[in-house]
């Protein structure tokens, strides 16, 4: 009986210790970064339109150009942890494929960052972006047409 | 020497398109005078200007790219007042020597200012070569110019200016065919301050097949 407080402590503790290294290791990481991916479905409605709250806070969309459609709605949102020099896969609901890459870390803090969009057959829908990306800032790659609408990809960076 | 208001900016712009007149011209032109900065933005503004009247003129823009463009600049001229900043077209110059379209655009952000430029990748077999180039309010000494002996079929936009830290710079965009590419920067808006209030969108029209 005095062994099985013991024994699950003993338990709990390998598993801590198993857990430990790796969160520690990805926060201390500085070559590796989160990006979250948004994919968003514009398309204008009759009316004011709507955003959808899952969103979430994104006053980009109420201005130019996003104002040109007044109705928003969360398609996919994904998160990834990409370590430098590797990047992430995502499918779109168009059936292209994005690809971002995370170049390296500047020393100013920022992130280089590359993204491309690949579509069926072996075509390039979007070669290269390139840009240079503080924490926390986003930035969209839109046009894409779909569903009497368009996509529109939303990239943020952060540690 | 202080920054420019979003106010003084958008006058100087509208003196620059020649808008003004009146009191509203007489009180530009006195600004011109007084401030270095003021006089650099109006010589900018009026090189543009040029540069995309004598553009506009002569390359044809897709329908989907051209009613973004327009829609946004309808838009921001209506919603100015709601401390939206201007959106400044960057001038593109074509060449006909190469198949390839580059684009080229540095873009300077200004304090309160967006700029946007629509580099066609206009490959309509003339050997078109539009670049954008645009640098706000630097010098146009300073304003560097894309390759010319790029022959991939692909329009390439360069935005090389380095942005207010927070911020995003586009340093490249390259996207094969037609489709033709936009760049917008939507400054932060003081009143909507938050961790993304300033963000950049590469807008590619999708042409069909």
């Amino acid at each position: 009986m005095t062994r099985r407080p013991f024994l699950l402590l003993t338990l709990a503790l390998a598993g801590a210790s198993l857990l430990a290294p790796t969160r520690t290791a990805e926060a201390q990481d500085h070559r590796a970064a989160h990006a979250e991916i948004m994919i968003l479905h514009a398309t204008q409605q009759p009316g004011a339109g709507s955003i959808d709250p899952s969103i979430g806070n994104m006053p980009q969309l109420k201005k130019p150009p996003f104002s040109a459609y007044n109705t928003y709605k969360l398609l996919d949102k994904q998160k990834y942890v990409i370590q430098s020099g590797t990047g992430v896969t995502q499918a779109l609901v168009n059936g292209r494929a994005l690809q971002v890459t995370l170049n390296e870390l500047t020393t100013d803090g920022r992130y280089r960052v590359t993204a491309s969009i690949d579509q069926p057959g072996g075509k390039t829908f979007l070669k290269l972006l390139e840009v240079t990306a503080a924490p926390k800032e986003p930035f969209f790659v839109a046009g894409q047409s779909y569903d009497k609408g368009i996509l529109v990809i939303g990239i943020t960076m952060t540690p | 020497m202080t920054a420019l208001s979003e106010e003084a900016l958008l006058d100087l712009m509208a003196y620059a398109d020649g808008e003004l007149d009146g009191e509203a011209h007489a009180r530009v032109e006195a600004l011109i005078a007084s401030d270095e900065q003021a006089a650099r933005v109006v010589a900018e503004m009026q090189t543009l200007g040029e540069c995309i009247r004598i553009t506009e003129g002569e390359r044809p823009v897709p329908d989907s790219v051209g009613s973004i463009v327009d829609h946004v600049m309808i838009q921001v001229a209506q919603i100015q007042n709601e401390k939206i900043a201007a959106v400044v077209p960057l001038p593109v110059r074509r060449r006909r020597a190469a198949v390839a379209a580059t684009v080229s655009a540095a873009i300077a952000l200004a304090a309160g200012w967006a700029l946007f430029m629509r580099p066609t990748a206009d490959l309509d077999n003339d050997g078109a070569e539009p670049q954008a180039v645009l640098s706000a309010p630097a010098p146009s000494d300073d304003l560097p110019s894309a390759p010319s002996d790029d022959n991939q079929a692909s329009a390439s936009a360069t935005a090389a200016a380095e942005p207010p830290a927070p911020g995003v710079r586009v340093d490249k965009v390259e996207v094969p065919g037609p489709n033709p590419v936009s760049v917008f920067f939507v400054p932060a808006v003081a009143a909507e301050e938050s961790a993304n209030a300033s963000s950049v969108i590469v807008w590619i029209g999708d042409t069909p097949p």
